[in-house]
């Protein structure tokens, strides 16, 4: 094979040639296999882990021989999976022995861009790393410091936080949150008690179910089964997980599909009906479904009366739900808990009974007094106040079938179709896809999604994304729901409110927070008030107020305060996610706020060209093959398993260590006395990777981590099926006497989102005790507004010059920026593709395969066209992360790639979500002209040579920390 | 017996996964191919058009045209396991069976100077146990692998779900005889011949 | 799919040298030159090794001929042609051993009737192993005729030529033609075939007219057309009007005033007709499901 005379590539060669000390043997990739089975001297070993290719964590079957990896399956134990895997799992074979999987930390010892490297010892890198950020959180405060993370299957989250707040810095820039789950994370957290975001594309009922006895791919009874996918794409972005089981469900349980996609995905392909809507007009198509279900009485009445809040009457001034001690102020509210400790406030209604205005307090709907009426007008306290339904109903009134169909761009007929097959089902469940936080309406969308489902009762019933599983949500007591799980540092310094407790709980909650700050011989109150500041000073935070659900900042506002220094400057950098070139739009504008910083530190498995034009200290973490972890994600079904570590290679360190080690380094150099909270990187990273393995196996409820590696064939934590799957959890009766309902303010499904509008007010529940300064509303229910760029003549968002909308979707192939460095997933998809209709194509001169260059009013870049009666003429989509990653030594020079082929350098920043800060990704215009191939832009199999594994001879080696 | 692949594109989301687990398995070099996932259409014109994937390999003939024409028996067709193979000791490659065969589906390797194609992974399944790696790793559980005289194969049992009008062969140009079946139900796509 | 150069070059070379035997094999029989006869069978083995050695190259190493000669009796197209590319190499060698001293023995007799057979069956058989199911532009006997046809001619008028240049026929006696020494080209040439050579020729000019005239018509004009240049310009130009044109001159008075140029002009447009034809059923080969033909992204659009 020709592997055999590649020497290692690019930087390594460039490190070498600096004195470092690198070598390995360069042995081909599998090359003994067929022998080693002949003569049987080489013993071939199983391992089981999962696969950390994206957030869907497979479990597999890892084979090596001396240590080498030699294969890797899917494990047909796998409850989802069933052994499947897709080609990201497999292709880590090739990327732990990349070329590019980078062995020992590296100092850049040529200017930006140039891809000269020094291999340093970790001592050294970690040194560095420490008094690069000590010096600037000396000279320029803690807001000098900055982390960057995300992207899903990155490893890093919401740890990033842990080291921001050790200096007391606040800016941590997630290329996902605002543009990835976040938003639907918040609407239903806050709108249904719960995350079901992750779940919303995702798995588990995709498996179509209403009865564990139909695990076995057997139907119990005839019922209809429906499942919309919005945006969605499980056979893209999980496709052995949630694309196996939506297959089984179809193949298996007969349930039907309408798909809402601008694109015919191979979910459309499939679909019972598929609704091909204009990127951009989600919003008007959910109004006309919300209005057709209302109009023609297709809705569950007795789950919107009893377990929603649409019946409430709304205070027309305050936009919120009148309690009724606000009507009647000596009102005893009987669901009122005698402890003082759950909060179940009573409302009010107007009740069909009597014809007038009542409390509507919490009871199970056998119990109510009243006849909650859902869409009507009523006097309260002298003032016409309307139903949340009402507003609703009036908000959808003009989304007629006709109307949708003309913004849309759809039939009328067919959005009738969809809407009665989906509204008539047994059983149904919304799947609101990622499309949503790619765009303006990224807080709208999940709020009609949520609307659409919680109209026809589809929540917490089989086949519903709202859903609650395993035991720990059947609380004993009226349920709870403090902040989301990636927003953990406000408990830490005793902020915000616990949903379900009462006023006074929460105070006492946080009052002892803050005291046991001061038995610490700090001063409780001044760390409470200094991260209320740090957390209002956090870029964008006081417009996008949903940033504090995942702790982040506004991409827009930090990208400004880079580059001007206004209101002030972020400067040294760590980095934990990889090619933020392809990830981050606009690209082009982001590279100058890179460009500005004094240090960036970088930690991934391998470079990428963010790292060669960006990056000054690059520390090498494990590639999955490498790596332990029991972090979420991980969750297939009832299982949660743990990544094991199959093989080490160099001085690869784990992803949870390495930020500990630097954090550490720089707390020593700036005193821990001078610093904001000097232990508080302790809470997400680990000392070293003994330390890690002890807390997961903990975690996991095992004695120890090799005592869960001993039982191989449980490499998992377990939740009994027959109490995971519990549908109905609401109407269970708890503690108080009562249904046990939802973590909600209302502790029904606050479809109308009251959270929403305290949200802009004052930050809350975030910033409680604290009222963040306001910003204008929210929008506390679905509405429509047509994307700043549009291409519609006659909208003010109109320009000839740019007159096809594009959006983007996913692929297989890549889980975000990731995996273009492994040469079979490239071969098989060199180059991005731009689908579009023939007769747009034939408007531009454009044959299929020809090189389209596609430029929006942020910047250019090419694909090769992809010529399909798969979309509207008009209406373009290619794959959203591109990088192709070409710099390499065969290559004259050397580019970030984006200006060839990088879809985000088109996308745009300047006009957001309000409420999420979210980018807008999708539904922006363009213009396209036929062009040639770029330079540097490989697309035949053998170009790709370069990528092929160089360090599979490398010995398996000890950790370093 | 009669071995084979059974593939169903109901079920088939042309994600790619068994080119790739093929290859690696296969030790197959860049550029190389036993398997490929072809998209068939969309046809139609917007928005009313359908669309499948065609996952093509050997097809497992029982009367192989590239058996017949090969000068040296290097291609043959096991009377065991009724598998189509290629004896690459005894392949002088002539390339005669890759005229022959009438799905396009052999490659000539330059470098071994043989002809190659799908051995539906030999070296796993050789001993009666295991399925190829396109079918283990396969991400919706599309591929299946068995014996198709063997009622409880699980390409048999795969199959007796499906109605004859959703089972499908390759369009044989003489006699042949395909071994591997497609099952595509109307209600996803009609089937095309592609001749 | 890619011309094959070895197989364009062997299938033609083979079927022209049997055809060369094949009309020393009518001379023997009718009435000829024993020189010229000797000197064409001499030509036909050169042809028969170098088209062998033509074949091989197409293999991927040259030992691997060795496998295939010892699987013969796969009757595989190969096969068959290995096995008719011996049978000319046999026959035509034999026959010079046996016409060494002098012909007219009764065993020559026979092997002059084996090398018509042979001759003829090589080049018809070297086009038949191509009719295959998988390949639609292939699978039609037209292919074989085509094959025959331009075989022959260029066998036909590469003997001509030989005569030609046969201006004094060695040994003693001279069967039926004229005796004396430094005998013009022409009077060899006429003497062939009990007189009849310029008719064989023609004959076998006809063949391989109608050979490429059914192929063109089976492919189709359009299906042809697409490659113009081949089809038009080699098969049809050259191959069909060029052979046929010098294959009627020797019916006339040219045939007298100038044999030489006028069986090398034949040769040489039958040489090239032929090539046209071959490469033309390489150019033009489908498959019949292509399947791994598509390149990435693979896709069958427009069904």
């Amino acid at each position: 094979m020709t592997q055999t005379t590649l020497s290692r590539r690019g930087f390594m060669k460039a490190a070498a040639a600096t004195g470092a000390a690198l070598s390995a043997a360069s042995l081909p990739l599998l090359e003994a296999t067929d022998e080693a089975f002949a003569d049987g001297s080489v013993e071939r070993v199983m391992h089981k882990t999962a696969c950390h290719g994206c957030t869907n964590c497979c479990p597999v079957r890892v084979y090596t021989e001396d240590g080498r990896v030699v294969k890797i399956e899917g494990d047909p134990d796998g409850p989802l999976n069933k052994g499947g895997v897709c080609l990201k799992c497999l292709s880590q074979i090739q990327t732990v022995y990349s070329p590019r999987h980078v062995l020992h930390p590296m100092k850049r010892v040529g200017e930006r861009g140039e891809n000269k490297w020094e291999a340093i010892s970790w001592d050294e890198a970690v040194e560095l790393a420490g008094e690069q950020i000590a010096t600037a959180v000396k000279k320029y405060g803690p807001y000098s410091y900055w982390s960057a993370r995300g992207g899903g299957g990155a490893y890093i989250e919401w740890e990033t936080s842990g080291l921001d707040y050790t200096f007391g810095g606040c800016n941590s820039l997630a290329s996902g949150a605002c543009q990835c789950a976040m938003p639907r994370d918040f609407v239903s957290t806050t709108s249904v008690g719960f995350n079901c975001c992750v779940d919303m594309d995702n798995v588990d009922r995709w498996v179509g179910i209403t009865d564990n006895a139909e695990l076995d791919g057997t139907r119990r009874d005839d019922t209809e089964r429906v499942f919309v996918l919005w945006g969605s794409q499980p056979h893209s972005s999980k496709a052995a997980h949630g694309g196996h089981g939506l297959t089984d469900a179809r193949s298996n349980l007969g349930a039907k599909t309408i798909v809402v996609d601008p694109y015919l995905t191979a979910e459309a392909s499939k679909a019972d009906v598929w609704l091909p809507v204009r990127p951009g007009s989600d919003c008007a198509l959910m109004l006309a479904w919300i209005h057709h279900i209302i109009e023609n009485d297709l809705y569950d009445e007795e789950f919107v009366k009893h377990w929603t809040n649409l019946p409430f009457l709304i205070n027309p001034d305050t936009r919120l739900a009148y309690k009724a001690e606000d009507v009647w102020p000596n009102y005893v509210n009987p669901a009122a808990d005698p402890k003082g400790i759950y909060d179940t406030p009573a409302y009010v209604c107007f009740d069909a009974k009597t014809n007038s205005i009542q409390p509507f307090p919490f009871t199970a709907p056998e119990d109510c007094a009243v006849d909650p009426v859902i869409f009507t007008t009523a006097t309260v306290n002298g003032k016409e106040a309307k139903t949340a339904g009402q507003i609703y109903r009036e908000e959808a009134e003009p989304w007629t079938l006709e109307a949708a169909g003309e913004t849309c761009w759809l039939d009328p007929e067919r959005i009738r179709e969809a809407i009665e097959l989906y509204a008539n089902a047994d059983f149904g469940g919304l799947s609101n896809g990622v499309f949503s936080d790619h765009q303006e309406n990224s807080s709208t969308a999940p709020l009609g999604a949520l609307a659409i489902d919680a109209l026809l009762g589809y929540v917490e019933s089989p086949c519903s994304a709202f859903q609650n599983h395993g035991a720990a949500s059947r609380t004993p007591d009226r349920p709870t729901q403090r902040l989301g799980v990636f927003s953990s540092t406000f408990e830490r310094y005793g902020l915000g409110w616990t949903t379900g407790l009462t006023k006074g709980e929460n105070d006492r909650l946080l009052d002892e927070i803050v005291a046991g700050w001061d038995a610490k011989g700090r001063d409780g109150k001044e760390m409470q008030r200094y991260f209320f500041q740090s957390r209002c000073d956090t870029m964008g935070a006081n417009e996008h107020k949903g940033t504090h659900q995942w702790q982040t900042c506004a991409p827009k506002e930090l990208r400004l305060a880079i580059t001007t220094g206004e209101p002030y400057r972020p400067r040294v950098m760590y980095e934990m996610s990889g090619n933020k070139y392809a990830v981050m739009g606009p690209s082009l504008e982001w590279k100058k706020a890179y460009d500005q910083q004094d240090f960036v530190i970088q930690q991934y498995p391998n470079m990428t060209s963010f790292t060669v034009q960006t990056v000054d200290l690059f520390l090498p973490t494990n590639e999955w093959l490498e790596y332990d972890s029991y972090e979420a994600p991980g969750t297939h079904f009832n299982r949660h398993y743990a990544r094991c570590q199959v093989t080490h290679l160099g001085e690869t360190v784990n992803p949870f260590v390495s930020p500990y080690q630097v954090a550490e380094a720089a707390v020593e150099k700036l005193g821990a006395e001078n610093v904001f909270d000097p232990d508080a990187y302790k809470v997400p990273f680990f000392e070293s990777l003994e330390a890690a393995r002890a807390a997961w196996a903990e975690q996991m409820g095992k004695e120890s981590w090799q005592a869960m590696l001993d039982d191989i064939d449980h490499r998992f934590t377990e939740e009994p099926m027959d109490t995971y799957m519990a549908y109905y959890q609401y109407k269970e009766p708890v503690s108080d006497g009562l249904p046990r309902g939802f973590a909600t303010m209302s502790r029904k499904v606050d479809v109308y989102s009251e959270a929403m509008l305290r949200l802009a007010r004052t930050g809350f529940p975030y910033m409680y005790p604290f009222d963040q300064p306001a910003c204008e509303d929210y929008d506390p229910i679905c509405t429509f507004k047509e994307p700043t760029e549009s291409p519609l003549e006659g909208q003010p968002g109109y320009d000839p010059e740019y007159p096809l909308v594009i959006t983007t979707g996913r692929l297989p192939h890549f889980h975000h920026g990731t995996m273009r460095h492994a040469p079979f997933v490239r071969e098989v998809m060199p180059a991005p593709e731009l689908k579009i209709n023939p007769a747009t194509a034939a408007e531009y001169g454009i044959e299929h395969l020809d090189w389209v260059k596609i430029t929006s009013r942020r910047g250019s870049s090419n694909a090769r066209a992809y010529l399909t009666e798969g979309i509207a003429p008009g209406v373009l989509i290619t794959e959203r992360f591109w990088n192709p990653e070409c710099f390499d030594e065969t290559q004259e020079t050397i580019t970030p790639g984006i200006e060839e082929c990088g879809y985000n350098i088109m996308s745009a920043d300047e006009f957001q979500n309000p409420c999420f800060a979210t980018n807008s990704y999708r539904a922006f215009t363009v213009k396209i002209e036929k062009t040639t191939r770029p330079e540097r832009i490989w697309i035949e199999s053998e170009q790709f040579q370069p990528f092929m594994p160089t360090l599979s001879g490398e010995p398996v080696t000890e950790e370093v920390f | 017996m009669r071995k084979g692949l059974l593939i169903n594109l109901d079920r088939c989301s042309g994600c790619d996964s068994c080119i790739v687990a093929c290859k690696l398995e296969n030790d197959l070099p860049l550029g190389h191919f036993y398997n490929k996932v072809i998209a068939v259409g969309p046809t139609g014109t917007f928005p009313d058009v359908e669309k499948y994937w065609l996952p093509s390999q050997c097809q497992q003939c029982e009367n192989p045209a590239c058996v017949h024409v090969c000068p040296t028996a290097a291609s043959y067709r096991d009377p065991k396991t009724g598998m189509v193979l290629i004896d690459k000791e005894k392949c002088i490659g002539c390339q005669y069976c890759i005229y022959a065969c009438p799905y396009g589906v052999r490659q000539f390797n330059e470098d071994a100077g043989v002809v190659q194609k799908c051995t539906l992974c030999a070296q796993i399944t050789a001993d009666g146990d295991g399925v190829p790696a396109c079918v283990h790793n396969c991400n919706c559980g599309a591929r299946f692998f068995g014996d198709y005289d063997d009622p409880d194969s699980d390409v048999c049992r795969e199959l007796a779900k499906y109605p004859d009008e959703a089972i499908h062969t390759l369009p044989d140009p003489g006699n042949a005889k395909p071994l591997t079946r497609y099952i595509l139900s109307p209600k996803i796509a009609s089937w095309k011949e592609l001749v | 799919m890619a011309i094959q150069w070895p197989l364009v070059l062997f299938s033609l070379l083979a079927g022209g040298a049997g055809g060369l035997l094949a009309l020393a094999g009518l001379s023997e029989l009718l009435g000829g030159s024993r020189t010229v006869r000797r000197r064409a069978s001499w030509t036909a083995l050169v042809l028969l090794v170098v088209g062998g050695l033509a074949s091989v190259a197409h293999l991927a190493s040259p030992l691997n001929a060795i496998s295939a000669v010892t699987n013969l009796l796969s009757f595989s197209g190969i096969s068959i042609e290995l096995m008719l590319l011996g049978a000319n190499f046999i026959v035509g060698a034999v026959y010079l051993v046996l016409t060494r001293e002098g012909d007219g023995s009764t065993a020559a007799k026979v092997f002059a009737v084996l090398a018509v057979v042979c001759g003829i069956a090589i080049g018809f058989f070297c086009g038949h192993g191509y009719v295959i199911d998988a390949q639609p532009t292939w699978n039609t006997e037209t292919l074989p005729l085509a094959y025959l046809g331009t075989a022959l001619a260029l066998g036909a008028f590469l003997y001509a030529l030989v005569a030609g240049l046969t201006k004094k026929p060695a040994g003693a006696e001279v069967a039926r033609a004229d005796s004396s020494d430094g005998a013009p080209a022409a009077t060899v040439v006429a003497s062939e075939l009990g007189g009849k050579l310029w008719l064989a020729v023609l004959v076998c000019c006809a063949l391989d007219a109608v050979g490429i005239v059914a192929y063109g018509l089976f492919l189709g004009f359009d299906a042809a057309g697409a490659h113009g240049a081949l089809f038009w310009g080699g098969c049809v130009v050259v191959g069909v009007a060029g052979v046929l044109a010098c294959g009627v001159a020797g019916m006339t008075a040219a045939a007298t005033k100038a044999p030489v140029p006028l069986a090398a002009v034949g040769a040489v447009c039958a040489f090239v007709g032929g090539i046209a034809l071959r490469m033309l059923m390489w150019a033009a080969a489908t498959g019949y499901l292509d399947l791994f033909s598509h390149t990435v992204p693979s896709v069958m659009l427009n069904l």
